[in-house]
């Protein structure tokens, strides 16, 4: 009785673990992926601070990949400005002339 | 209160099949929307199959991983669906999409009903619910989300730090709640 009981308890924390484990804790990780790959790519940098299981799986390629699989995937556009630097640089012996 | 489903057209004469939750409350349903249910039909076509389907409706079908307010309310998506599940092709369909989503509520209840539409092989049900629940990620700070879906921050405080630093941009402007 008292044994059947305890591994009742262990079966319990077991699950507990296991939910801690999940991406969205009770859902099976492939359908927490469907969800995931869902949210738009600007809230991504938020989502990547939720914990070390979300973190690494927004970063891996295959989580992009899946978003172009799924057809969520978004085109984006990007503009890179360069700042004129503003520390001193040591005098260069080396110039760009030949 | 009676949990069993009413034909909102009364002409019609269709099946019924008696579907029985985890609580054992018994769903009386319109074998149309049965039959969404991926799981339902499948365990419908055996007993075809082993020659009970004589029984008609009074073959009672069990689904012990769901709850009855979790089945009322997919039942009731159901209803719903055939002019729910038309592509948004506009922003303003789009929207009114997104505001039928948010009539499912909390993301603890939307975890529930994306667990029964895939266990009950719900197709549409569960595009529906786990869109309608990423829309609950966006725009939300990392402590909502981490409150309603029960997830641990497990970063050392410096690291947590450190990327949120990285990212500060990226927390304006996001919802209170």
């Amino acid at each position: 009785m008292g044994q059947a009981q305890s591994s009742a308890e262990n079966y319990e924390k077991q699950q507990q673990q296991h939910q801690q484990k999940q991406l969205i804790p009770g859902l099976p990780d492939e359908i927490a992926m469907d969800c995931l790959v869902r949210v738009p790519h600007q809230f991504h940098s938020n989502m990547k601070l939720v914990c070390r299981s979300w973190r690494t799986l927004i970063m891996h390629p295959s989580f992009y990949k899946e978003r172009l699989r799924s057809g969520t995937a978004e085109h984006m556009v990007c503009l890179i400005q360069p700042l004129p630097i503003l520390i001193p640089s040591p005098p260069q012996n080396e110039t760009e002339s030949p | 209160m009676s949990n069993t489903s009413e034909n909102p057209n009364p002409s019609s004469s269709s099946a019924k099949i008696t579907l029985k939750t985890s609580d054992n409350e018994l769903f009386e349903v319109e074998e149309a929307v049965a039959m969404k249910f991926c799981t339902v039909k499948q365990y419908f076509e055996d007993e075809k199959d082993n020659d009970v389907a004589a029984r008609g409706s009074s073959t009672v079908i069990p689904l012990p991983n769901v709850h009855s307010a979790v089945l009322a309310r997919l039942i009731s998506y159901c209803k719903k669906l055939p002019q729910s599940n038309a592509v948004a092709d506009n922003h303003e369909e789009e929207e009114t999409k997104k505001k039928e989503r948010k009539q499912y509520g909390t993301p603890g209840d939307l975890v529930d009903l994306i667990s029964a539409a895939n266990y009950l092989d719900f197709k549409e049900g569960l595009e529906f619910f786990n869109q309608a629940l990423a829309d609950h990620i966006q725009n939300k700070s990392v402590e909502y989300v981490r409150k309603f879906f029960g997830i641990k921050g497990d970063f050392e405080p410096h690291e947590e730090e450190k990327y949120r630093e990285e990212y500060a941009w990226a927390f304006e402007g996001v919802d209170e709640d």
